[in-house]
Order: structure tokens, then C-alpha cells, then sequence
């Protein structure tokens, strides 16, 4: 399995790309697609999950907290998702048209934050050889 | 320059949210030029004035309506002094009511009621009119739980238990042992005498009625003697004089003498059954007919001008007594049912203001106007 540092930097940029291709969904300017565009970003969800566990070679094991920690880290994104939107559309009271990206803001907060969760649950049932050795590469 | 996804991504995003703004935008002048138009159509003392307008519009077809029909005018002029004792039977109308839903053993003989004495000993009571009340009742009955209270005195320590628990058992069972059924109730009596008789009906005792008063929907009226339609009427009155009291009333009349004036009256629904009544029975006494004066007391509107001008036709010994500051009259609400209501008869009115809407309608408030003379032609 590669380097906890070199996994790191992939999942951080899986993530920031499968947030930046939410955003995209979420505002494409498309009539009556709302539906649509849900399940596109139920889907890309889904995909990101895969794709972090891939990269994490779908590592088993991992304790009760590290299990507990999932729900606390989405519920933690909703409410990311929620600040965002609402700071966009507050900020679209003043300037009108910044209003118009709250919801792309709020699936980005989403998705980043649901995808750090999902990293960290892998991480915190990563092998301790690779924390040595992560000590070691320090060095 | 290297393509990759990333690169991709932002590409797309800021294909995307330019796209978005685009439409906002897009979005907003329309809305914009929505708005500037509606601002072009607002002249708010154009909109004062038309609302003005259409009120007034909407007064005069209701006095257009209410002058179109066309109606008789009475061939005996108003009798104060038979105004003053039907009006005193309307009041010996709800007593007969009253005397009759609380006590069991009552026969309906207004021979033993307050007022009877006052302008009615002459007369003969031919008969009372007796019909289901139009609205169920629930009637508690008295269970017996006395054996709940039969504790021994030393059990003190769980007599309060035993005590709450009684409470609750009493009380539950008063509301489990009830009995809904509609109860018989008076309308209203037929009495006689050599040279006049007078057909009464009382007026609206039950909160349910009332609101059957102001939400009326219209039947045809069936002309008894043909069956064929003639105009509509009130269907909740219309309804329940039908099925309740024509049937006893038609056979009430047949031991009368038709050669003699028959005065019916009634105040609040009795004026509008006493319209109905009157109708009944010119249609199927011909004999009768030009006999029949009608004092309608506080009515509330009860046909469509078809059924007002025959019935105008046919008696026009119709008067309609009426207190300016009675709502009841203006009932039912035409304009806002869609459907045709007019008065009919001639029109007498006065003036009492007692304060609020039923005061200004109860009988007694009539009667001492009656009594007063006060009440006008009105034209």
C-alpha cells in the first residue's frame, strides 16, 4: 500500500474534483431537471465513496468510534452544506447576484466534507506500520 | 499547455456558473420588466375609484332586483290591531316551544300559557303543529353508582382513591350513556272563531337553524295542486315545511271555515314557514284563497322573484313587518350565494335599536314597536 501522505494528497484532490463536478451539476442553468440532477448527485456521491476506498484498497477493520465518527462527519457536511448556502444567499441580499450560487455552494460544502469523512474513516483504520514508518519518512 | 481533469473541472465550473449568473440574470429583468409593467397599471385612485364603483354597482343590482318584481298591492289595508295580537302570538308560539321540549306531559294547548289571555280567549284551538326538531339532541342519563360510595369507615387510608376513582367512573359513564335522537318540538297552533282564524308559526329557537337561515341554497317549489315547479325557494325551509308540517297543516285547514278571513303569521323562520303555508293552501283551496292575509314578522327572504310575483299574485293581503336594524331580513346572503332572493308583501317598518343583532330581532322588540304603532309604510 503507498505512503498515508501520498494517499492523502490523491484523496484531497478526488475530493476537490468530485465537489468542483457537483457544483457543476448542481448549477447548470436547465429547466425541469431538478430530479435529474438529484440523482446525478446521489450517484457522484456514491462514486466518491468507492473511489476514496479504492484508494484506501478497501481497507477493512476499524473500531466502533471510527464508525461513529461517519455519522458525526456527515451530519457535520449538512450542516456545512447549510452555513454555505445560507452565507451565499445572505451575501445575495446585498449583491443580488451572488444568490444565484448558494445551492452550488452548498454541494460543494457537502461534498468536501462528506469525502473528509469518509478519508478519515480510512485513516483512522490505516495499519500502525504505516504510521511508523510515516515517523520515519519525516525524518 | 496540460489538459487534464482538473483543468477540465474549473473549465466546466466556470462555464457553468456563468452560466447560472446568465440566467439569473436573465431571470431578474424579466421579473424587472414584469414589475416596471404592473407599476404602469397601478393608479391607486383609479383602483379607489373602481372598487367605489363596483359597490355601487353592486347595491343597485340588488335594489334593481328587489323593484323588478312585480308585485300586487294589498286589497285591505294593514290592521294594526290584528298586527298587535298576531304579534303576541308569535310570543305564544315560543312559549308553546318551550312548555312543550321541557315538560313531557304538555298537550300543545296554549290555553295555559303566559299571554293567552291577552286577545286569544275568543278563539278555539283547532289544532298544534307537532314535528321532529330538525337536530339530533344527546340526552345524558343518570346512571346509577351509588354502590361506589358504600366504603367501609375504617378503609380511610384508600377511601381518597377510591374516591377519585368514583369521579372518574361517574363522569365517564355520563359520557358514554348518551342518547342522541331528535325530539318532537310545537311549531305552531291553527285556532278558530266565527269571523276569523289564524294560522301561527314560531320562530328560530336553535343556533343550527340559524345558520340554515344564512346559508341558503334554492329548490323548486312544486306547486302542490300540479306538481309543476313554480319559482324557487329556500331549500332548508322549503325541505323541512314539507316534509314535517304541509302534510298536518293542509289537513289542519280542512276543518276550517274557508268563507272567513285566515290570518297566518309567523315571526323569523315562522314568517318564512307562514309564507310557504300560505302559498300551500291558496294553491289547494281555491275556496280560501282570496281569504288569506299573510303577516310575515322579521322574515328572512324566502323565494326567487318567479316564486314572490305568483305568490304576490295570489295573496296580495301580504304584509312584512320589519325592524331597519334587523339583520335577519337580509338574509339570505344572495349576492355572495349567486342565487336570486327576494322579499315580498308589503313593507311596514320601524326603527328599535337595541344594540346588537339578536336583541334588535326577538319578538319582543316587535311587539313593542307593534304595540306602539310605529311601524310606516315603507315604499
Amino acid at each position: 500500500m503507498e505512503h498515508h501522505t501520498k494517499v492523502n494528497f490523491k484523496v484531497r484532490d478526488l475530493i476537490l474534483d468530485y465537489a468542483l463536478g457537483a457544483v457543476i451539476v448542481v448549477l447548470l442553468p436547465l429547466p425541469s431537471v431538478e430530479w435529474l440532477k438529484a440523482i446525478a448527485l446521489l450517484g457522484l456521491n456514491l462514486c466518491l465513496v468507492i473511489a476514496i476506498a479504492q484508494l484506501w484498497n478497501f481497507q477493512k477493520g476499524g473500531d466502533l468510534l471510527a464508525r461513529i465518527g461517519i455519522l458525526f462527519g456527515v451530519a457535520g457536511a449538512i450542516g456545512a452544506a447549510i452555513l454555505g448556502w445560507l452565507l451565499l444567499v445572505i451575501v445575495g441580499v446585498m449583491v443580488p447576484i451572488i444568490g444565484a450560487l448558494a445551492p452550488g455552494m452548498a454541494v460543494f460544502c457537502y461534498f468536501w466534507g462528506f469525502g473528509q469523512t469518509v478519508h478519515h474513516f480510512y485513516l483512522s483504520k490505516a495499519p500502525k506500520t504505516q504510521a511508523h514508518s510515516f515517523k520515519g519518512a519525516k525524518r | 499547455m496540460r489538459v487534464n481533469r482538473r483543468f477540465l473541472l474549473l473549465s466546466g465550473l466556470g462555464a457553468t456558473v456563468a452560466a447560472a449568473l446568465a440566467q439569473d440574470q436573465w431571470q431578474r429583468n424579466a421579473v424587472e420588466a414584469e414589475q416596471a409593467k404592473l407599476r404602469q397599471l397601478y393608479k391607486p385612485q383609479t383602483l379607489v375609484q373602481e372598487a367605489f364603483e363596483s359597490d355601487i354597482a353592486a347595491i343597485k343590482d340588488s335594489r334593481t332586483v328587489q323593484h323588478s318584481a312585480k308585485l300586487r298591492s294589498p286589497i285591505l289595508p294593514y290592521n294594526r290591531q290584528w298586527s298587535k295580537r298576531l304579534i303576541l302570538g308569535s310570543k305564544l308560539c315560543t312559549y308553546q316551544y318551550l312548555q312543550g321540549k321541557f315538560d313531557p306531559n304538555y298537550d300543545g294547548s296554549i290555553s295555559k300559557l303566559p299571554l293567552y289571555s291577552q286577545g286569544f280567549k275568543t278563539f278555539q284551538q283547532v289544532t298544534s303543529f307537532k314535528a321532529a326538531e330538525r337536530f339530533e339532541e344527546a340526552i345524558s342519563f343518570e346512571v346509577p353508582t351509588e354502590d361506589l360510595a358504600t366504603l367501609p369507615n375504617h378503609l380511610n387510608n384508600i377511601h381518597q382513591h377510591v374516591s377519585q376513582v368514583k369521579t372518574a367512573v361517574e363522569n365517564q359513564v355520563k359520557q358514554v350513556v348518551q342518547l342522541k335522537q331528535r325530539i318532537s318540538v310545537y311549531y305552531g297552533f291553527l285556532l278558530s272563531s266565527p269571523n276569523v282564524n289564524i294560522l301561527m308559526f314560531r320562530g328560530t329557537q336553535r343556533q343550527a337553524e340559524w345558520i340554515e337561515n344564512v346559508l341558503a341554497l334554492q329548490t323548486p317549489y312544486q306547486n302542490p295542486a300540479t306538481n309543476q315547479p313554480l319559482g324557487k325557494v329556500h331549500l332548508g325551509i322549503y325541505d323541512f315545511y314539507q316534509s314535517s308540517l304541509a302534510k298536518s297543516v293542509k289537513e289542519a285547514i280542512k276543518s276550517i271555515n274557508p268563507k272567513i278571513p285566515l290570518l297566518v303569521a309567523g315571526h323569523s323562520l315562522g314568517s318564512a314557514l307562514a309564507t310557504l303555508a300560505a302559498m300551500d293552501l291558496a294553491l289547494l283551496y281555491p275556496k280560501l284563497q282570496p281569504n288569506l292575509q299573510l303577516y310575515a314578522y322579521a322574515g328572512p327572504r324566502v323565494g326567487d322573484r318567479t316564486f314572490i310575483e305568483a305568490h304576490s299574485n295570489l295573496i296580495p293581503n301580504h304584509y312584512r313587518i320589519v325592524n331597519v336594524a334587523d339583520t335577519i331580513p337580509l338574509l339570505p346572503m344572495s349576492r355572495q350565494l349567486n342565487a336570486e332572493f327576494v322579499h315580498g308583501g308589503e313593507q311596514w317598518s320601524f326603527l328599535s335599536y337595541q344594540g346588537d343583532i339578536m336583541p334588535n330581532h326577538f319578538v319582543e322588540t316587535y311587539r313593542k314597536a307593534i304595540d306602539r304603532e310605529i311601524e310606516t309604510r315603507t315604499l
